[in-house]
């Protein structure tokens, strides 16, 4: 067995950037069964380095890159490029292909990356009853900056087009959003919520299994997610 | 030579109306003596009272050891304000006295001799050599304007010689901003090795302009030349404040192209080395040279 290898990409260089808390989560998403077993396909948990540098991520995020690449590429061909996997563009051209989202290759990842979230969100939404509708509404009311909106009384079209307007704007609002869909994730696969910024845990009864469904997609649509709502978040922050 | 001694405020033996004059500002030290802002008019010779310090804590951190050096016990019944402005002039000044009379401002100067050889050794880019040895004539002339003024003996005989280093000093400070400021956007032009070396240099120049002119502005003190002193202070805060301002929101822009997953030709430098650039924007020792008159 080769050992994780990375390989440059423009896709997920930015994890370097990332703090130890944030490859924490995605180093769990890809470790861990939605039944929160080890996942037995994997090379990070039993990868030297990534376990030498448990207290701090931030020096072998190439390492925990190079294993999402990996998840992303076919175990024979990832044998034929010597154990590295495929690019981040790669990744979630397959993640919107499996989800039916529109990807034109070369859009700016942020584009492609919120589609997936809105997605993800919209058959979240669609497959909650009323009684959990409400109840993610009404936790998720800080997005929804008109003062007339009732989360009783909101219908799937306006809470789904109330997330598209807050991830469209960017900045926080975007954050927002993308902070709920990791929030889903994490609840779905690490039974543990994320902090929330606006406010506490946003309500996601309902998280559509059959999206995670199939031997690669179970481990990088919520990868994707992930990345997507790190990378949102960090670009809303300036480091000096 | 190197002392086991330095010299901070003995704020118990400042009178309470020059206490307040330079905690609001109508007041400025001035080569050690407090006086009247716009008249120059003398209020004190500042009190000073000795304190040991070990010179090998002051090597590359200068406002750490410096602070841990003050002693504002004696100001009593104050406003935070004034405690923090008090707490600045001691610090600044105990910072200047390193820069000025020991042997520090010359290791600086021998770091960046030292950056500036190889950047001429390997790299081949025109302007960048020729900001390189601009940087290093000027690094030299505040070295020789150190040592004229470090020695009262000396800046008492060699007045004149003082004069003629302000003038040259000032044109060379300008030439040095101005370089600095189109320094950093010719990165992209370089190979990754050299872009380290360039950054490097550049993150080192910026460091040690504040001292700099902190040796400048002492000349004209020196020399009794106070309002071109404080003009010089004002004048380069304002300028290297600018400098800093453009060199952070460029730093800011390479890592938000790594973010978005377009990183620019520049930006895998800039994170490699966020650590220094953090700290350079971040520099106390620099903020209080030039932010306060001493």
């Amino acid at each position: 067995m080769f050992s994780l290898r990375y390989r440059d990409d423009p896709g997920l260089a930015f994890l370097q950037c990332c703090s130890h808390a944030d490859l924490k989560d995605l180093a769990e998403i890809l470790m861990t069964t939605k039944k929160g077993g080890k996942r037995r396909s994997g090379q990070l948990s039993a990868d030297s380095r990534f376990l030498g540098s448990s207290e701090d991520l931030t020096k072998v995020w190439k390492n925990i890159a190079a294993e999402l690449q990996r998840f992303g590429g076919d175990t024979i061909m990832n044998f034929f490029r010597g154990g590295r996997g495929v690019p981040y563009r790669k990744i979630l051209k397959d993640v919107c292909d499996h989800l039916k989202v529109e990807n034109c290759g070369g859009e700016d990842f942020t584009i492609v990356e919120n589609r997936v979230l809105i997605k993800v969100l919209k058959e979240a939404l669609e497959k909650m009853s009323e009684e959990e509708r409400v109840k993610f509404a009404k936790s998720a009311s800080g997005l929804f900056t008109d003062g007339k909106f009732d989360p009783a009384r909101a219908t799937p079209a306006e809470i789904l087009f109330a997330l598209e307007a807050s991830s469209a704007m960017g900045g926080t609002a975007a954050v927002n959003v993308a902070e709920i869909a990791a929030y889903a994730v994490s609840m779905f696969l690490l039974k543990r919520g994320l902090f929330l910024s606006m406010g506490g845990p946003v309500s996601i009864a309902v998280f559509s299994a059959p999206m995670f469904s199939g031997p690669a997609y179970r481990v990088t649509t919520p990868a994707v997610i992930y990345v997507s709502y790190l990378r949102q978040k960090h670009l809303n922050v300036d480091p000096l | 030579m190197m002392s086991d001694l330095l010299f901070a405020i003995d704020w118990s033996q400042v009178p309470t109306h020059v206490a307040d004059a330079l905690f609001s500002g109508d007041a400025l030290i001035m080569n050690g003596v407090a006086r009247k802002a716009g008249t120059m008019r003398t209020l004190k010779h500042m009190p000073f009272r000795p304190v040991p310090f070990d010179p090998a804590q002051f090597t590359t951190d200068l406002s750490g050891p410096a602070g841990q050096l003050q002693n504002l016990g004696s100001l009593g019944q104050i406003s935070t304000t004034a405690i923090q402005t008090a707490l600045a002039l001691s610090t600044a000044l105990t910072i200047g006295t390193v820069v000025v009379s020991t042997a520090f401002l010359a290791k600086k100067l021998r770091d960046l001799e030292v950056k500036i050889e190889r950047l001429e050794g390997e790299v081949r880019g025109q302007n960048l050599l020729f900001y390189a040895s601009k940087a290093s004539t000027y690094f030299a002339a505040v070295e020789a304007t150190r040592e004229l003024i470090a020695n009262p003996e000396l800046i008492a005989e060699n007045g004149d010689l003082a004069v003629h280093a302000l003038s040259r000093l000032a044109a060379q400070r300008h030439e040095t901003f101005a370089f600095l400021g189109n320094l950093f956007r010719s990165f992209e032009e370089l190979s990754a090795a050299h872009q380290a070396l360039a950054l490097d240099f550049f993150h080192a120049t910026l460091d040690f302009v504040p001292k700099a002119v902190f040796v400048e502005v002492q000349a004209a003190y020196k020399l009794e030349r106070f309002r071109l002193g404080v003009h010089t202070l004002n004048s380069a805060r304002t300028t290297y404040d600018g400098c800093l301002a453009e060199y952070r929101e460029w730093a800011n822009a390479q890592i938000k192209s790594i973010k978005k997953g377009e990183p620019t030709g520049a930006a895998p430098i800039v994170q490699e080395r966020l650590q220094d650039a953090k700290r350079l924007l971040e520099s106390e020792e620099n903020r209080l040279l030039l932010n306060c008159s001493v």
